[in-house]
C-alpha cells in the first residue's frame, strides 16, 4: 500500500476512533464518572484502539515521506471530525471553527515548509 | 470602562481552568509522544520496519505517552465538544517545532514565524467560535 493510501487510512482512523469516543461520552451522559467505568464501553475501546492505531501509523508514514502534505491530512480530517460532529452528534457548526480549522493548517504547511522538520 | 472589565478575560480563562488545564496536558503528552516516536523510527523506509521499531524502549517511552494522552483525552470529551477541541491539536506541530528549535538546533525562516503566527490565530479564531460545552 502506497504512503497516500496508508496516511488516508491512518486518518480515517483517527476521525472515527474520536467520533466513537465522543458518541459514547454523549450516551453515557455521566461527566464525572470514573475513566475505568468508561473504558468498559465498548465504544470508548474501540475509538481508543483507532485513535492510538491511527496516530501511530500516521507518525511513521509521516516521517518515511512527505511531511508537509501528511500535515495538510491531518488538517483536513479537523474539518471532517467538524462537520461530523455536527452531523451525527449536534455539536455546533461555526464559521469561525471553519476558518480558524483552515488557518491551523495553512499556518502549519508554511511553518513546515520553512523550518528544518 | 471599569478597570475589572480589563480582566474579564482573565476571569474568564480561570472560570474555564479545569478544560485548559486538560487540554493542555493533551497536547504537551502528545508532542513528547510524537517525539519519542518520530525519533524511534527516523531511518526506516517501510511502514512495517517502523512498527519494528516502535518496540524499542524509546518507542515505547512514546507509546507510554501517547496512552497518558488518550485518558486525559477521554476525560475532556467527556463533557466537552469534539469539534470544539480536536481541531486544537493542530498545534501539536508547534510544540514539535519549539522541541526542535530548543533542543535539537533547528531553525527557521521569516516565512516559518509567519506560519506560526498563523496557527496562533487560527486557534484564537476557533477558540472565540467554539462553543465548548
Amino acid at each position: 500500500m502506497n504512503a497516500f493510501w496508508t496516511i488516508t487510512l491512518a486518518i480515517g482512523a483517527m476521525v472515527a476512533g474520536n467520533l466513537s469516543i465522543r458518541a459514547a461520552m454523549i450516551q453515557a451522559n455521566q461527566p464525572h464518572a470514573s475513566l475505568l467505568s468508561l473504558w468498559r464501553r465498548p465504544q470508548v475501546i474501540l475509538g481508543s484502539l483507532l485513535l492510538s492505531g491511527g496516530f501511530i501509523v500516521w507518525i511513521i508514514t509521516a516521517n518515511q515521506s512527505n511531511l508537509e502534505w501528511s500535515y495538510v491530512a491531518l488538517g483536513l480530517s479537523y474539518i471532517i471530525t467538524i462537520v461530523c460532529a455536527w452531523w451525527f452528534m449536534g455539536e455546533t457548526l461555526t464559521l469561525e471553527k471553519m476558518f480558524g480549522a483552515i488557518i491551523l493548517v495553512i499556518g502549519t504547511m508554511i511553518l513546515i515548509r520553512n523550518s528544518g522538520l | 470602562m471599569a478597570f475589572t472589565d480589563f480582566l474579564a478575560p482573565l476571569l474568564r480563562l480561570r472560570a474555564h481552568s479545569r478544560p485548559i488545564r486538560l487540554f493542555t496536558s493533551t497536547l504537551g503528552l502528545l508532542v513528547a509522544s510524537d517525539s519519542c516516536l518520530r525519533y524511534a523510527v527516523r531511518d526506516t523506509t517501510t511502514l512495517s520496519a517502523g512498527l519494528q521499531q516502535v518496540q524499542t524502549p524509546l518507542g515505547w517511552l512514546g507509546l507510554a505517552l501517547l496512552l497518558a494522552a488518550l485518558l486525559v483525552w477521554l476525560r475532556l470529551l467527556q463533557g466537552h465538544q469534539l469539534s470544539f477541541f480536536y481541531p486544537l491539536w493542530g498545534l501539536a506541530p508547534l510544540g514539535v517545532f519549539l522541541v526542535h528549535i530548543v533542543a535539537l538546533d533547528g531553525w527557521t525562516t521569516l516565512k516559518g514565524l509567519f506560519g506560526a503566527t498563523l496557527m496562533l490565530l487560527g486557534a484564537g479564531l476557533i477558540m472565540r467560535g467554539g462553543h465548548s460545552f
